[in-house]
């Protein structure tokens, strides 16, 4: 697996962190777990909401595969939970409101049997499976390009998505709504997989010899004149090869 | 050369945000109140020709109505609009006028949407001097434009602002707006204020990003241009 998220270039013009964050590792061999977040610009700590939300999401998914009997389909949305209740006791004992912390989070885990995949908020999930692509979930098609649905809402469960692919698959990929319209067609019906945005994004992740020289890479791609030119928000782009 | 050279990108357009200006070119603005309406629009423009994320995103659209309700300038952006210069005659069809503004909105945001074009919530923005000539408050039609415009509102179908300038008849135009927007009366010789202030929020709202919420400069107060009556 290989990603990371880049700050876009309003917030590098305004001199504001980036509020986007991932985590991703391979946990004893067998599962892959990646947890994105992005903060809301609209919240001030959002950097910090967004970066403890995905910490918290893949120690949750940890603890989880510790015990015996977890199915890896349950995992996704109790990284969701838990990672909304790690924002919660940080709002209290900070005396914040948790709508400083905002952000949206996306969970999967995977093995070779099959992925699962949660979230709430902007941002996709894109697998390939026998050669096609396919969006496994995907943010709620709102009409107004700026509104989103964090998980520090008190109504986040009706934002929640969950789906699962209980065949394997090859690849993976978890990105953020900077990446999205570059990656998503837009269509009347909803958002289909963009080919001539995944076939080489695949391609250089099965093509990496040093994992430091590929992250470096898909950074300058993700800070590149391409990525930025219609779409200045913070970017975060993980994948798997499976 | 990294492979990563040959990605392509799905949408590589910038979403838009249309703002439509309803301008009340009826008899009585003639004078002063013309005049002023043409240099603050200049400012305007000006204005939003400064910001280059502006100039790529803001798509706007013209009408007014006196003589007869015209678009001037269909949805366009700033780059492209024509050189406009409004002139001041005849009577005050706003009915009718605010209906077409509403169609379209409606009609640009079913275009965005076929060509996937992500869009911001769009801007109905009305300045008016009277009342409408066309309409009678006690119309069926008047209270049809009424309840199409507090509907849309309430459905976030777009925004809908209201300017009086004197002597407009402001317990009509409360009428209208809903009731978490009054209409604001401009002060006495403000219109180039009121424009700036107008771009500044275009601008703001076309750089906002996912879950920002774009904060307005309040129009009213001792240095604003605008004021709220409250009788």
């Amino acid at each position: 697996m290989l990603g990371v998220s880049v700050a876009g270039y309003l917030h590098l013009k305004e001199g504001l962190p980036c509020q986007d964050a991932c985590k991703y590792l391979i946990h004893k061999d067998n599962y892959g777990l990646i947890a994105v977040a992005d903060g809301l610009g609209s919240a001030f700590l959002s950097h910090i909401g967004a970066q403890k939300a995905v910490e918290k999401a893949i120690e949750t998914a940890i603890k989880l595969l510790e015990v015996n009997n977890t199915s890896l389909a349950d995992i996704p949305i109790k990284m969701i939970e838990f990672s909304r209740y790690a924002l919660i006791e940080i709002a209290e004992q900070e005396g914040l409101n948790l709508s400083n912390l905002a952000t949206t989070l996306i969970t999967v885990a995977f093995d070779k049997r099959g992925i699962h995949s949660a979230q709430v908020g902007d941002g996709a999930v894109v697998v390939q499976i026998n050669g096609q692509l396919k969006i496994l979930t995907c943010s709620l098609n709102f009409e107004y390009v700026n509104e989103v649905m964090p998980i520090t809402t008190e109504d986040y469960l009706d934002g929640l998505i969950f789906e699962s692919i209980n065949n394997p698959v090859d690849f993976v990929s978890v990105f953020t709504d900077g990446c999205q319209r570059a990656a998503l067609k837009k269509t009347e019906i909803g958002y289909e997989p963009f080919e001539g945005f995944f076939r080489p994004v695949f391609d250089f992740a099965t093509k990496i010899n040093h994992i430091e020289q590929a992250n470096k890479e898909l950074e300058e791609f993700l800070m590149s004149k391409k990525m930025s030119e219609y779409f200045e928000d913070d970017k975060t782009l993980v994948i798997g090869v499976i | 050369m990294s492979v990563l050279n040959e990605v392509e990108i799905a949408n590589p357009q910038h979403p838009h945000c249309a703002t439509l200006l309803l301008l009340d070119v009826s008899g009585s603005m003639q004078g002063d109140k013309i005049k002023q309406l043409n240099e603050g629009f200049q400012v305007f423009k000006d204005d939003l020709l400064q910001d280059d994320l502006a100039r790529k995103r803001v798509d706007l659209a013209i009408i007014t109505f006196g003589e007869d309700v015209k678009v001037v300038s269909d949805f366009t952006s700033v780059d492209t609009l024509p050189e406009l210069n409004f002139e001041a005659s005849g009577l005050t069809p706003m009915g009718y006028a605010l209906n077409l503004a509403i169609d379209k909105i409606e009609q640009r945001k079913a275009e965005y949407r076929s060509k996937g074009i992500d869009y911001y919530r769009p801007w109905i923005f009305m300045i008016t001097d009277g009342e409408p000539t066309d309409m009678k408050p006690s119309d069926s039609q008047w209270k049809a434009l009424i309840s199409r415009i507090h509907t849309g509102e309430a459905e976030k179908r777009f925004l809908f602002f209201v300017v009086g300038v004197e002597p407009a008849n402001m317990q009509i135009l409360k009428e209208l707006t809903p009731h978490t927007r009054l209409p604001l009366k401009l002060k006495k010789d403000k219109f180039r204020e009121m424009f700036t202030w107008l771009s500044r929020s275009t601008r703001k709202t076309s750089t906002s990003k996912v879950g920002d919420v774009v904060t307005l400069d309040t129009p009213t107060g001792p240095n604003g241009w605008g004021e709220i009556e409250t009788s």
